[in-house]
């Protein structure tokens, strides 16, 4: 790759693997370090990756350092800190949006990965699987199971409503 | 073999698995009776049981290559063919079969629809605002050849736009630096103004002999050139006023056979008329035509001096073997604004100062 391509794919993608992130770990700042990591890391191995494939590995390497941080967070965590209101319905709803972005946070990450990376980008089963390490089964059902637990939430919601 | 509290927690599996033999299970219970902390602990294991996860269900179809091996569309798996069918994992056979269930159950077509909602939407208002601090403007090079091949291009376009860029000259000396003679001009009243007069030269030479410039280099280089014998020809005696005042353009302007050459060598021609060129215009339109095989038909500014850098670029290209492309960066008036040189190992880009 060019320096020329490594800075369109920066106009291409970051903002893409930047909402993604931020949906995933909702911290502006750890996002935006997150994905300057991401492209310093493809600035090292700019003679590897070609321009076909840099949006494929660019959401690889931005996968993988979102689950190491949240990792190593969540073994920092106190588990009373633990937010019990996650499964509350408090919060008042204006629209379907705000409701499926409150449940989508309510899903492992496994899962939220695997259908944000499905829903926003567009990317194919065997993709995702290449993404997130998962098989392209597992990924398969992480996504139907999380549909249904959506059907599930929503359908909660509207029963309270 | 005696039951102790080192060992009874083997004894308690074999006794839940059943493979304790009458004696030793009356053993195991008489030993609980006299530890009754390990009796609690044994009563919580035998209430503790593992039922099938109904996940397992949902992973069998899900897993399934093909919803056509599913016979029966029902309320068990009714919501995995909607899922499916959102998902475009359904052959075109097993979309049918939905629609034919939901035709009979349209009970269902509410949870059908619920699922066609349930699909993010990216928030195309958040965008990454660190782009340009990312981003690589040069790559650095550490072998001396290629330092080499860069300062050379930039020489070579550096050369070319100072020797191709109009210069701003003063009005009251412009005129007095340059003989202009066409074949058809009319004499210019003469203006004079304090320690500098202004001067239109006529269009026969002994008008130019009376004439004073305020220029003095140009006043003696001018007298030095006029010959002493009349010219009649325009045309010839265009070559011969060439021909003393620079026998270097002579030559070259007879190389190029301009008929119409209007003396203004340093810039253009201020009104462009068809059939009249500067020799700035012959020099660029004999180079684009012969290196960048290009038609000019037009005399702009600026496209004369990106087409003398874009010269420069291809014949840098030419004798180093290299790829080197200028770019440049047009806004909404179609007006340069950033230019920028691109190869494979370098990049280099500027904005145009104002």
């Amino acid at each position: 790759m060019t320096v020329a391509e490594y800075n369109r794919s920066i106009d291409d993608f970051a903002d893409g693997l930047y909402r993604f992130i931020l949906k995933n770990i909702k911290d502006e700042d750890k996002a935006k370090d997150i994905i300057q990591d991401t492209f310093e890391k493809l600035w090292i191995r700019i003679s590897n990756v070609t321009y076909e494939k840099v949006k494929s590995y660019l959401f690889t390497a931005a996968y993988h350092t979102m689950i190491d941080l949240t990792r190593k967070e969540k073994r920092k965590d106190n588990i009373v800190n633990i937010d019990s209101e996650m499964y509350s319905h408090n919060i008042q709803y204006t629209d379907l949006t705000e409701v499926l972005e409150d449940a989508i946070n309510k899903l492992p990450e496994d899962q939220r990965s695997v259908i944000m990376l499905r829903d926003y980008e567009g990317y194919s089963y065997n993709e995702i699987a290449e993404i997130t390490g998962l098989s392209e089964a597992q990924v398969k059902v992480y996504i139907y199971r999380g549909r249904m637990f959506l059907k599930k939430y929503i359908g909660s919601i509207e029963k309270v409503i | 073999m005696n039951i102790t509290r080192n060992n009874y927690e083997a004894f308690l599996i074999d006794y839940m698995d059943g493979r304790l033999d009458p004696i030793q299970s009356n053993q195991l219970l008489n030993f609980l009776t006299q530890n009754p902390d390990l009796k609690k602990e044994f009563e919580r294991y035998e209430n503790i049981k593992i039922s099938p996860s109904k996940d397992i269900h949902l992973k069998k179809q899900i897993l399934k290559r093909n919803f056509s091996d599913i016979k029966k569309i029902n309320k068990t798996n009714f919501e995995e063919f909607c899922i499916a069918k959102l998902e475009g994992d359904l052959q075109e056979n097993d979309e049918i079969r939905l629609s034919q269930y939901m035709d009979k159950h349209p009970e269902m077509i509410k949870d059908y629809n619920l699922y066609s909602r349930l699909y993010l939407k990216p928030d195309y208002n958040i965008k990454y605002p660190g782009k340009n601090n990312i981003k690589k403007s040069v790559l650095l090079m550490y072998k001396r050849s290629m330092y080499f091949y860069v300062s050379s291009a930039a020489a070579i376009i550096i050369v070319i736009m100072l020797v191709f860029m109009p210069k701003k000259q003063k009005e009251e000396i412009s005129k007095v630096q340059f003989a202009d003679i066409t074949p058809e001009k009319e004499i210019v009243q003469k203006k004079e103004t304090q320690n500098n007069t202004e001067i239109d030269l006529g269009s026969t030479l002994e008008e130019i002999k009376e004439v004073q410039p305020a220029n003095k280099i140009l006043n003696t280089r001018l007298k030095n050139a006029i010959p002493d014998k009349p010219i009649n020809n325009t045309a010839t005696r265009e070559k011969e006023m060439l021909s003393y005042l620079n026998p270097i353009e002579a030559g070259i302007e007879n190389t190029f056979n301009y008929p119409n050459l209007i003396m203004n060598r340093l810039g253009t021609t201020e009104n462009y008329q068809e059939g009249n060129f500067a020799f700035k215009d012959i020099f660029i339109r004999k180079l684009k035509n012969s290196i960048l095989q290009k038609d000019f038909s037009t005399n702009i500014e600026n496209k004369i001096i990106w087409s003398a850098a874009e010269a420069g670029i291809k014949s840098y290209n030419y004798l180093t073997e290299s790829e080197v492309e200028l770019e440049k960066k047009l806004n909404s008036e179609g007006k340069v604004v950033a230019f920028a040189l691109n190869s494979e190992s370098f990049s280099i880009s500027s904005p145009l100062m104002k």
